[in-house]
């Protein structure tokens, strides 16, 4: 009897661990470096192509585009001891304030779209 | 930081909307009749120009929801696209529209473009938490009871009686756990003005409008579906939306039904 409903217990489990490998993530990219966008050959369809649309857009006062990239989520909320978040701030906010963005890029495109400047963070093992 | 506040406030609102998303009544007969025979201009505002991801993640014992977000602001014209739905939807209830970038020079609307913004800038308020405030004047809730004179002046100019004036903040694709299909919202706030009288005729934040999206190719991330190609999923899954507005099986929430420009006709029952 005890072997039969640990055997059940271990499905669950596997299964549900199954299903949360098989999520689908929203994909931010942090290895930047391995783009390898090269200052004045390539644009902003390359670095677009290969990471996504960036998290914020600046124009500066020369005309140049910036574009600047997280290579992590922001943790938004947390619910212990339930099966979904719903849209909700999550019990922990004090999780949420001491969560920062460590990772990031910042590329410069000149009016054309040509990249003129780029900084880029290393790679966070997490 | 500002990030994480602003998500925090709009999920806040997103769920304030929810609860009390007041819809003025339908407008009279005569009231639709004159806008029926009027010429109206569409504006679409996209002020913030990103999609919004949300993401769950299972842990066994807990759940916890990432975000982050996607600047389209440059790359895509949103608002001319997006307007261009809303214009020929419209046209299909039977009314006389067109958007303003069919109507206007992209000089005149960038010219234009501060008065435009004048309109969401007090949505951002309403968004900063300004409910109920400044309840003389020119607004209310929140809400501008009128536009700008200038503004109002031009579109008189060009032969247009009314405007509609429809706001949203942008895209959000939340991702599920647990094998969950994912959601898409894109909320809108639909605002009527009759320029003549220079007053808000009808308008409201329309509840969101839940979808389940297309199954997500596997192996695809969430930024892949939407942003690749161009934005061809974005780009897509933002008309859809969109045109369910306009024609949900549920006849009561079309759009065409809360303003009154159609009637739901109740057969009597059969003796």
């Amino acid at each position: 009897m005890k072997s039969k409903t640990l055997s059940a217990v271990s499905i669950i489990l596997t299964s549900l661990l199954l299903i949360a490998c098989n999520a689908t993530t929203i994909g931010l990219q942090n290895d930047f470096k391995k783009g390898n966008f090269s200052i004045g050959k390539s644009d902003r369809n390359d670095v677009v192509n290969y990471l996504g649309l960036p998290q914020k857009i600046v124009n500066d006062d020369k005309g140049n585009i910036h574009y600047l990239y997280e290579g992590e989520t922001h943790l938004v909320g947390l619910c212990i001891g339930c099966g979904n978040v719903n849209g909700g701030v999550g019990l922990i906010p004090s999780l949420i304030n001491q969560h920062n963005i460590e990772n990031g890029a910042e590329y410069v495109f000149d009016p054309a779209g040509l990249l003129i400047a780029k900084f880029e963070s290393e790679k966070h093992s997490n | 930081m500002l990030k994480i506040v602003r998500l925090i406030v709009s999920l806040a609102v997103i769920t304030l909307f929810t609860a009390c998303a007041t819809i003025t009544p339908p407008l009279t007969d005569d009231k639709t009749k004159n806008l029926r025979n009027g010429k109206s201009v569409v504006i679409f505002s996209d002020p913030n120009h990103q999609i919004n991801y949300l993401e769950d993640i299972y842990m066994v014992l807990a759940v916890s929801q990432e975000a982050s977000t996607s600047s389209y602001n440059g790359i895509w014209n949103s608002e001319k696209d997006l307007a261009a739905i809303h214009t020929e939807e419209l046209s299909k209830i039977g009314l006389d529209v067109t958007s303003i970038h069919d109507s206007m020079s992209s000089t005149d609307i960038t010219e234009f473009k501060p008065l435009l913004d004048e309109l969401d800038s007090l949505s951002k308020s309403q968004s900063s938490g300004g409910f109920g405030f400044n309840k003389s004047g020119d607004t209310e809730n929140g809400v501008h009871k009128k536009i700008n004179n200038k503004l109002r002046l031009k579109l008189k100019e060009k032969g247009y009686d009314y405007l509609f004036w429809i706001s949203s903040p942008g895209l959000t694709l939340h991702l599920k756990a647990l094998g969950l299909p994912p959601w898409q919202y894109f909320n809108h706030t639909y605002r009527v003005y009759d320029l003549s009288r220079n007053e808000l005729v009808w308008g409201s934040p329309l509840g969101i409008l839940y979808t389940d999206v297309e199954k997500i190719p596997e192996g695809q991330t969430g930024k892949q579906f939407l942003e690749s190609n161009n934005l061809a999923g974005l780009k897509r899954d933002t008309k859809k939306i969109i045109r369910e507005y306009y024609n949900m099986k549920d006849k009561s929430k079309r759009i065409s039904y809360l303003i009154g420009l159609e009637k739901i006709t109740k057969t009597a029952p059969a003796n």
